[in-house]
C-alpha cells in the first residue's frame, strides 16, 4: 500500500514537471575549495570542500531550478593552553539545497544541512573522555519575491536547527554547574527587502530573531548598501548590523547577555577580462554581561581581506568555463588573538 | 525589527521610481552580483569568527543569508 502510494506520488511529480517544463535547458557546475586558518590561539584547520550543481532554465511556469550539495570536511588541531587540554576535532558537513524559480520573479528554496563533529582529546585523564561526538542537522525553507517591475524584492527565510551533544558539565566562577542541554533546537525567521534604488545603487535591509533552547531570543537587524561607480569600473560595499541577545540566563549556557555591533566595508574592482578583486575591512565589538556576577566583557575583532577571482573561458586553456578564486584574511582580537585564513577555489561550468 | 519596517516603509515611499531593465547593466555586472561578490569574500573568515565571537552569524546582512539558525 506504501509502495503503492509512494509509486503514485513520484509519477504525479513527474507529470507536473514536465507539464511545467517546455523548452528545458540544463547545466551543471562542480566546484571545488581548500582552506584553512592558523592562530597564535593554538588553533589550526583544515578543510576541503566539494560540490555540485544541477541548474535548469525552462520557458513554462516553473522559469529555472538548481539542486546543489556540498560535502566539507574539516579538520582541526587544538595545541594545549591554561585553561584547555590538546585536543583534536574533526567535522564532516553535508549542505543540500533545491531552489525554484516561477514565471521569473518568484523563487522558493529549501535547503538541509547535515553536520557530525568528533572530538578526540590527545592526552586524555580517562579513557571513557577520549572522544565526544556531536550532531547538528537543519532544515529550512524561504521565498523571495519581486515587486513593482523588479525594484522590490521581499524575502522570508524559516529554519530549524537540532544540536545534539554529549552531557557535559562546566563550572562557572559562582560555583554553579553549567550544563548545555544534550538535544538544543533552535529555530529562526529572517526577512529581507532588497531595493534597487537606482541604476547604480542596492539596498538591503534585513531583520531576523531567532529562538534557541537555554537562551533568549536573539535579534538583529542590518542595512546593506552597493554602490556601483561607473568612472572606476567598481563598486563599494558598506554593511552595518547589530544583534541584541539579553533576557535571563540560566546553567543551561556557557556564556551571558550579549550584544553586539558589526559593520563590514569592501571595495570590489573590475580589473582586466573576467578578473575581479576585493579588498575588505570588518569590525565586530561585542559586549557581554556574564551571568555569574554580571561583570561585563568587551570582545572585538578586526578583519582584514582581500579576494582575487579570473573567469577563464578559452578552449585552448580548458574544455570548459571555470572560475578561480582565491582569498585570505587576517584577524587581530582585543584579547591579542591573532589568525590568518586562506582559501582557494575552482569552479567548472560544464 | 521596529527599524526595519521603518526602513522598509522609507524605502517604499522613496522607491517609487522603478528601473527599467535597459538601466539594469551596471547592477547586473560581477561586483555587484551576490554569487561573484560571495566568491570574494573568504569564507574561512566566517569560520574563525564564529570561535572567536558569541553572535557574529546572527544578523548577517546580505541576500547569500537564507539559512537564519546555521549563519549561511
Amino acid at each position: 500500500m506504501a509502495a503503492k502510494a509512494k509509486a503514485i506520488g513520484v509519477g504525479v511529480a513527474l507529470i507536473v514537471t514536465g507539464s511545467l517544463a517546455t523548452n528545458a535547458a540544463y547545466g551543471h557546475s562542480v566546484r571545488q575549495k581548500v582552506g584553512g586558518y592558523e592562530g597564535n590561539d593554538g588553533k589550526q584547520r583544515r578543510q576541503v570542500a566539494l560540490g555540485m550543481s544541477l541548474d535548469g532554465k525552462t520557458s513554462g511556469v516553473l522559469s529555472a531550478t538548481s539542486f546543489s550539495v556540498d560535502v566539507k570536511e574539516d579538520a582541526s588541531d587544538q595545541a594545549a593552553l591554561e585553561d584547555t587540554d590538546a585536543r583534536r576535532n574533526k567535522r564532516h558537513v553535508l549542505d543540500v539545497s533545491f531552489t525554484q524559480t516561477w514565471n521569473k520573479l518568484t523563487e522558493t528554496s529549501i535547503i538541509g544541512s547535515a553536520e557530525v563533529n568528533r572530538t578526540q582529546l590527545v592526552d586524555p585523564a580517562e579513557e571513557e573522555d577520549a572522544e565526544t561526538l556531536s550532531k547538528n542537522r537543519t532544515l529550512g525553507i524561504g521565498i523571495k519575491r519581486w515587486f513593482h517591475h523588479e525594484t522590490f524584492r521581499v524575502s522570508f527565510d524559516v529554519s530549524r536547527s537540532i544540536l545534539e551533544q554529549p552531557y557535559q558539565e562546566f563550572l562557572d566562577y559562582d560555583s554553579e554547574v553549567l550544563t548545555p542541554p544534550v538535544e538544543g533546537e533552535s529555530t529562526g525567521l529572517t526577512m529581507g527587502l532588497r531595493h534597487l534604488a537606482s541604476p547604480t545603487t542596492i539596498l538591503d535591509y534585513t531583520t531576523s530573531y531567532i529562538a534557541q533552547d537555554g537562551r533568549p531570543p536573539a535579534y538583529g537587524g542590518g542595512v546593506a548598501v552597493r554602490q556601483f561607480i561607473p568612472a572606476f569600473d567598481g563598486a563599494c560595499h558598506v554593511a552595518a548590523s547589530r544583534v541584541v541577545n539579553r533576557g535571563d540566563i540560566g546553567t543551561e549556557t556557557l556564556y551571558g547577555q550579549v550584544d553586539a555591533w558589526m559593520a563590514d566595508t569592501a571595495y570590489l574592482q573590475n580589473l582586466w577580462s573576467g578578473a575581479r578583486s576585493r579588498v575588505g575591512y570588518r569590525y565586530y565589538r561585542e559586549l557581554e554581561v556574564t551571568r555569574a556576577y554580571e561583570d561585563l566583557v568587551q570582545r572585538g575583532t578586526d578583519a582584514v581581506s582581500l579576494g582575487f577571482a579570473q573567469d577563464i573561458d578559452n578552449k585552448d586553456i580548458w574544455p570548459a568555463p571555470m572560475t578561480i578564486e582565491a582569498s585570505g584574511t587576517r584577524i587581530l582580537t582585543n584579547s591579542d588573538v591573532m589568525a590568518s585564513t586562506f582559501e582557494m577555489g575552482l569552479t567548472t561550468r560544464l | 525589527m521596529r527599524l526595519f519596517f521603518l526602513c522598509s516603509a522609507v524605502a517604499l515611499i522613496c522607491g517609487c521610481e522603478t528601473i527599467k531593465p535597459y538601466e539594469k547593466e551596471y547592477l547586473l555586472n560581477p561586483v555587484m552580483d551576490d554569487a561573484a561578490v560571495s566568491g570574494l569574500t573568504p569564507s574561512m573568515q566566517a569560520v574563525k569568527c564564529q570561535d572567536l565571537e558569541k553572535v557574529s552569524a546572527v544578523g548577517s546582512t546580505g541576500s547569500s543569508s537564507s539559512c537564519p539558525t546555521c549563519g549561511g
